[in-house]
């Protein structure tokens, strides 16, 4: 079917969206770049020295989360693992959760006040646990999902032909699960190689710092915006060449699933649920540390103190309080995710209904470029709207924009064109089939979307720490001013906090994801 | 419902997929009211015609329906009704919400959306199925809310690509048949594919033969039936009897090619004294079939083998000769259809 005049009209303004919001600052970003200072910058040894201290960091964290995910991956994928969907949710909170919150657990767990009684704050050690604990239910969703999927009816082929366990193993599961693993392990790497919040919190220390580190530090510290932004450059390309494989590894995984019948069950339980628990125990202790943690803070301070000094209005000692904080989250949130289902829903449209489909590419951009990049770019391309009130939900939108176009585009992509093709020759003008076919059987992925979208604004950290100002501070920043500082008495604030905002996403997620009726959202992985 | 022009014109029409071509060229006319079978084999260009007419694959070529131009329009604007091989019934509607889909497009009043949703529900026999989900109905019944969908806008032309290709046989002739009573109830032109000769046969006005996306012959059936366009048309339309070149040189009248139409010839046992006139011919083998008897005819002076179909009456005591049983073969002139030249 031809495409119909408004899906142009939604590409034209998805388009000039993404143009104004990001190609905008990045072309700012590259104008800065052309002095000298960043030509020192890109010069200096130290640099490259961080560059292969990050890489070999993003390996060891990648390489943790396989060992402890793909095990876990499988098990998902086998129907005699007890307790099977509570596995799944488990594996989805460290996706979903704020990288402060999700550092904060850990430092509660293994931090200098933490719950182990042992502090490997400002080790290698740390910052690879946070990355493995982060990013274990990124490889058991996305390997056990493909699992799953592809191997039940050729497993039971194989041990037609003779195969053992082991042998199908080796020779059917792996090979079939492979283009999932380079995936995931590509996506993770990708994840630790740009890390912000974990390493800010956990290995504050500077040998330690990532490139999206080092920019912040150069903004926020020197006011080296020259410096900044050749680093900023510089991790953008090094983010888009590593995209590939993932990119690769991801179309060869869609080209691979072949839908079978469920596999049957294992006569005992055991080896599963042997294969899940490492996993499961990496991401549920941090956890439940920082749950008890905050319900019984350390170092003599009480929950009911934190909560009492967090209500009240202290700007005498530069922090915001929580009310504040809250209050701007909440607000953010909501303006970030109805601008991103705007933008990323014309986007969608667009690339499915009209035939746009390079959009589809370039609306991932604000993924490549990192958050604190794109604050950088808009403080450099608009430094009052920025720093304003609008500058942060702004952020937030472009970084929730790439979310829900993934989500939108497969879910229309979902809508079988036998349908819409029906409603055509039943009298329905494209404007109608999208009205009457499309909106209503993919309202569920929207929902999803919406849900995913508001909980990356609400836990967003690098743009709203790079952009903050007293009055636009989100809760994340909130808890990071709090960690910055001695004492129980913050500490058992920032466990509050990060305890609160942990449910506040958890609930998101969970209600919006609900409200979108009884068809199965998507995920944007 | 306008009546200037026939209800379906198609000129020239041509689809291609890339470099392949589907539909190349094709000349067809349904006239008010009549029913069109569209008949060949897989990959024939039948569901690209179908979906050329419908708007749903860029065609080139001219398409009318009574007068108006319909080409250049839309599918949503041609108000050309389809029932599609897989239903593609709307799995957020139920099954009322289905029938109604056409009319609230059409902006019918609320008061004839309802009240013609459940004429039609009625007529299919699913009134009281008005509320239920799609995706719990059975085959003939997602079948009949299709029909039922396609139907209640008063669609002047409606397109069937295989309608009833996924139901059991005996539903399926059941269902063809009320399908083609409710079409000239309405009056209602119809094109429709199918690959199930019988039904093209028992329901079509005319019949349409495409093969590599030509339109081959277009006929009412007896005559399609009798004269076949050419040997590969006569073959697909099952005849078994057809010969070429130097089988068909040896045939009486030595044409280029030639069928003989099996049930205008008739065979007959040899009786002890012989006498009766025709060809001899020899029973090599019999085997049960529907309506009698398949047997397999040795002709000596054709060099060729016959098949025919003997019933049980047209055979002494009703049973089947044996292997071996000789007789003669009566062709009358027309039995046969013969061609200048083999095509």
């Amino acid at each position: 079917m031809r495409p119909p005049p408004f899906a142009h009209a939604l590409g034209v303004l998805a388009a000039a969206a993404l143009a104004l919001g990001v190609l905008a600052p990045l072309t700012a970003l590259v104008g800065r770049t052309w002095d000298a200072a960043a030509a020192r910058t890109l010069a200096d040894p130290q640099l490259w020295g961080l560059v292969g201290r990050t890489t070999l960091q993003a390996a060891a964290s990648t390489v943790a989360a396989l060992l402890l995910g793909a095990p876990a991956a499988w098990a998902l994928s086998r129907p005699e693992l007890p307790l099977r969907r509570l596995w799944r949710a488990l594996f989805v909170v460290p996706f979903v959760l704020p990288s402060l919150v999700a550092a904060t657990a850990v430092l509660a767990w293994v931090g200098p006040r933490g719950l182990l009684g042992i502090d490997l704050r400002d080790s290698w050690w740390i910052v690879i646990l946070a990355h493995a604990f982060y990013n274990v239910g990124i490889v058991a969703r996305i390997v056990g999902g493909h699992l799953e999927g592809a191997a039940p009816r050729l497993l039971e082929a194989a041990a037609a032909l003779g195969a053992t366990p082991w042998r199908r193993a080796w020779r059917v599961t792996l090979p079939t699960a492979a283009p999932a693993i380079v995936a995931a392990a590509a996506l993770v790497f990708l994840f630790c190689f740009t890390s912000f919040g974990v390493i800010l919190v956990l290995a504050p220390a500077p040998e330690f710092a990532t490139l999206e580190v080092e920019v912040y530090r150069r903004v926020a510290r020197t006011f080296d915006l020259g410096g900044a932004s050749a680093l900023a450059l510089l991790q953008l390309a090094l983010v888009l060449a590593l995209a590939q494989p993932y990119l690769r590894a991801q179309a060869r995984m869609a080209r691979g699933v072949v839908r079978s019948a469920p596999a049957a069950r294992a006569a005992t339980r055991w080896p599963a649920l042997a294969a899940v628990a490492p996993a499961g125990l990496l991401v549920a202790l941090p956890l439940a540390a920082l749950f008890a943690l905050a319900a019984a803070p350390p170092g003599g301070a009480t929950l009911v103190g934190a909560i009492r000094s967090l209500a009240t209005p202290s700007r005498i000692v530069g922090l915001t309080d929580a009310p504040t904080a809250l209050a701007n989250s909440l607000r953010f949130g909501v303006v970030a995710t109805l601008l991103a289902l705007l933008v990323g829903g014309a986007i969608a449209f667009a690339v499915e209904r009209g035939g746009w489909r390079w959009l589809d590419a370039f609306g991932l951009l604000p993924w490549a470029v990192s958050a604190v990049t794109l604050g950088l770019g808009l403080l450099l391309v608009a430094p009052g709207l920025a720093a304003g009130a609008w500058g942060v939900p702004l952020a937030h939108a472009l970084l929730a924009t790439p979310l829900v176009a993934r989500v939108g585009v497969s879910a229309l992509a979902g809508v079988p064109t036998g349908w819409r093709e029906a409603a055509a020759t039943l009298g329905a003008s494209p404007w109608r089939v999208a009205r009457r076919l499309d909106l209503p059987l993919t309202r569920a992925a929207w929902a999803s979307a919406a849900a995913f979208a508001f909980a990356a604004s609400l836990g967003e950290f690098g743009a709203a720490l790079l952009l903050r100002r007293p009055e636009t501070t989100t809760l994340p920043v909130a808890i990071a001013e709090r960690l910055g500082r001695p004492g129980a008495g913050s500490y058992a604030e920032a466990l509050a906090l990060a305890a609160l905002l942990a449910v506040l996403v958890g609930a998101s997620v969970a209600l919006i994801d609900r409200a979108g009726g009884r068809r199965r959202g998507a995920e944007p992985f | 419902m306008p009546t200037d022009g026939p209800a379906l014109q198609i000129t020239g029409l041509g689809v291609r997929y890339g470099a392949t071509v589907a539909l190349a060229d094709v000349d067809l006319q349904v006239d008010a009211g009549e029913v069109v079978a569209l008949v060949g084999p897989s990959g024939c260009g039948k569901s690209s015609l179908l979906r050329a007419v419908a708007g749903l694959v860029p065609a080139a070529g001219v398409v009318q329906a009574a007068g108006r131009a319909l080409h250049d329009l839309p599918a949503h604007r041609r108000g050309v009704g389809v029932v599609f091989q897989d239903h593609a019934l709307f799995p957020h509607l139920d099954v009322a919400g289905n029938v109604a889909f056409g009319l609230v497009e059409a902006r019918a009043p609320a008061a004839v959306r309802s009240q013609r949703t459940r004429a039609w529900l009625e007529r299919v026999g699913l009134a009281d199925r008005a509320g239920d989900d799609v995706d719990r109905l059975s085959g003939g019944e997602r079948q009949r809310v299709a029909l039922a969908r396609t139907l209640a806008p008063q669609p002047p032309l409606v397109l069937l690509d295989e309608p009833f290709a996924s139901l059991d046989p005996g539903l399926r002739t059941r269902l063809s048949l009320e399908v083609e009573r409710w079409l000239r109830e309405l009056g209602t032109a119809a094109l429709f594919v199918t690959h199930d000769l019988d039904e093209a046969l028992a329901i079509a006005d005319r019949i349409a033969v495409l093969r590599d996306g030509r339109l081959v012959q277009l006929a009412a059936p007896h005559e399609l039936m009798a004269r076949p366009a050419d040997p590969w048309t006569a073959r697909f339309l099952g005849h078994e009897n057809v010969w070429e070149g130097a089988a068909a040189a040896r045939l009486p009248g030595s044409p280029a090619a030639a069928l003989l139409l099996a049930e205008r010839a008739r065979w007959l046992p040899a009786p002890v004294g012989g006498g009766a006139d025709g060809t001899p011919a020899t029973c090599v083998a019999a085997s049960p079939v529907r309506d009698g008897w398949r047997l397999v005819l040795d002709v000596p002076t054709w060099g060729a083998r016959v098949a025919w179909t003997a019933r049980p009456r047209e055979l002494p005591e009703g049973a089947p000769p044996r292997a071996g049983a000789s007789g003669v073969l009566e062709a009358p002139d027309e039995a046969w259809h013969r061609w200048g030249d083999a095509g």
